[in-house]
């Protein structure tokens, strides 16, 4: 981005905006964000590359190259996408990547990002900017939200109690969005950790046989030629 | 006595000149209202495609928002928080 201003100047630490304001920047500003959306389609993230290669458990998703997930696509329901970010930077890139690939395919109205950045303390903020940037240019609806922690000493954390408290701040939107414009949305996909989009759909799938009103991904091992899974 | 023949041109030439000076005026002055921010408040695809969505972003600015952004130590952090641990110290703290 272009546009980098400094707040406070005496102190060495760098807040980096992207939004887009200045009227002589917007331009490369905006080419830079197209060409960040471009990159982000082609999905060849760190983990988001390998999403061709993995194997599957239940020997789903053979068919990469025929199954578009037409019928997902084609119903125009709304989604919504819920993350709960602590400190993980690592991963963001990838899952903006992946969440271009699912307002790609579902349409880029019928989805709605929540992201919830618990706390960071590393690159999160500066990434969730990013997000931002993208999402408002491609005319995503989404509501990116920074909180502080539930406890002040991360020590004292009671560890099921504070994880509840942040998933629901992320799905806060979902019951805002239900009470005062009667905006319902037909699932909620949990973002955590990293899932493919292919995966994401595919799930949804599932999730239609069984009647479920979230998904999520879960982190599968091959062991032995076993899949074993370990998450909590 | 003017012939036919020049008649028949003259006719010709006389709406060529109208022609031409039909489409070097019109575009000029339907140009000139153009102003390139005239454009957003149209919705142009909005209309021509017939999209009302529930979640259209430019219909409703609120679906695009950012909290706690930023946030960083303000003036009156301080006698906020002293406040708050005096409040704590004389009526909430458990015996």
């Amino acid at each position: 981005m272009s546009c980098f201003h400094t707040l406070h100047g005496i102190q060495p630490e760098h807040t980096l905006f992207l939004r887009i304001t200045g009227k002589d920047t917007a331009h490369t500003d905006l080419q830079n964000v197209l060409t960040a959306v471009e990159s982000l389609l082609s999905l060849n993230g760190w983990v988001a590359a390998y999403c061709p290669t993995l194997a599957r458990p239940f020997g789903q998703n053979k068919n990469v190259d025929e199954d578009a997930y037409d019928d997902l696509a084609k119903d125009d329901r709304l989604y919504f996408v819920a993350m709960a970010i602590h400190s993980a930077d690592h991963f963001l890139v990838d899952q903006l990547a992946v969440i271009v690939q699912l307002a790609k395919r579902l349409g880029t109205s019928n989805i709605f990002v929540s992201m919830l950045d618990y706390e960071s303390t590393d690159s999160t903020a500066t990434l969730t900017d990013l997000c931002e940037a993208v999402l408002t240019l491609l005319g995503v609806s989404f509501r990116i939200r920074r909180v502080s922690g539930m406890t002040e000493d991360p020590l004292a954390a009671y560890y099921p109690l504070e994880e509840a408290y942040m998933r629901n701040l992320a799905l806060e939107p979902l019951l805002e969005l239900h009470k005062k414009r009667k905006v319902e949305f037909y699932r909620v996909i949990w973002l955590k950790g990293f899932t493919c989009p292919n995966d994401i759909l595919e799930t949804l799938r599932v999730s239609i046989a069984n009647e479920a009103a979230m998904v999520c991904g879960m982190d599968w091992a091959e062991s032995n030629g076993q899949f074993i899974f370990s998450d909590r | 006595m003017v012939p036919r023949r020049h008649l028949i041109t003259r006719g010709f030439f006389a709406l060529a000149v109208i022609l031409c000076a039909k489409l070097i005026i019109i575009p000029r002055s339907s140009s000139a209202s153009l102003d390139p921010s005239a454009f957003e408040a149209y919705n142009v695809f909005e209309r021509v495609t017939g999209v009302d969505k529930v979640l259209n972003v430019r219909k409703h600015k609120f679906l695009q928002a950012r909290m706690g952004r930023d946030v960083r130590n303000d003036i009156f952090d301080d006698i906020i928080a002293n406040g708050v641990e005096d409040y704590w110290n004389r009526f909430q703290m458990p015996l």
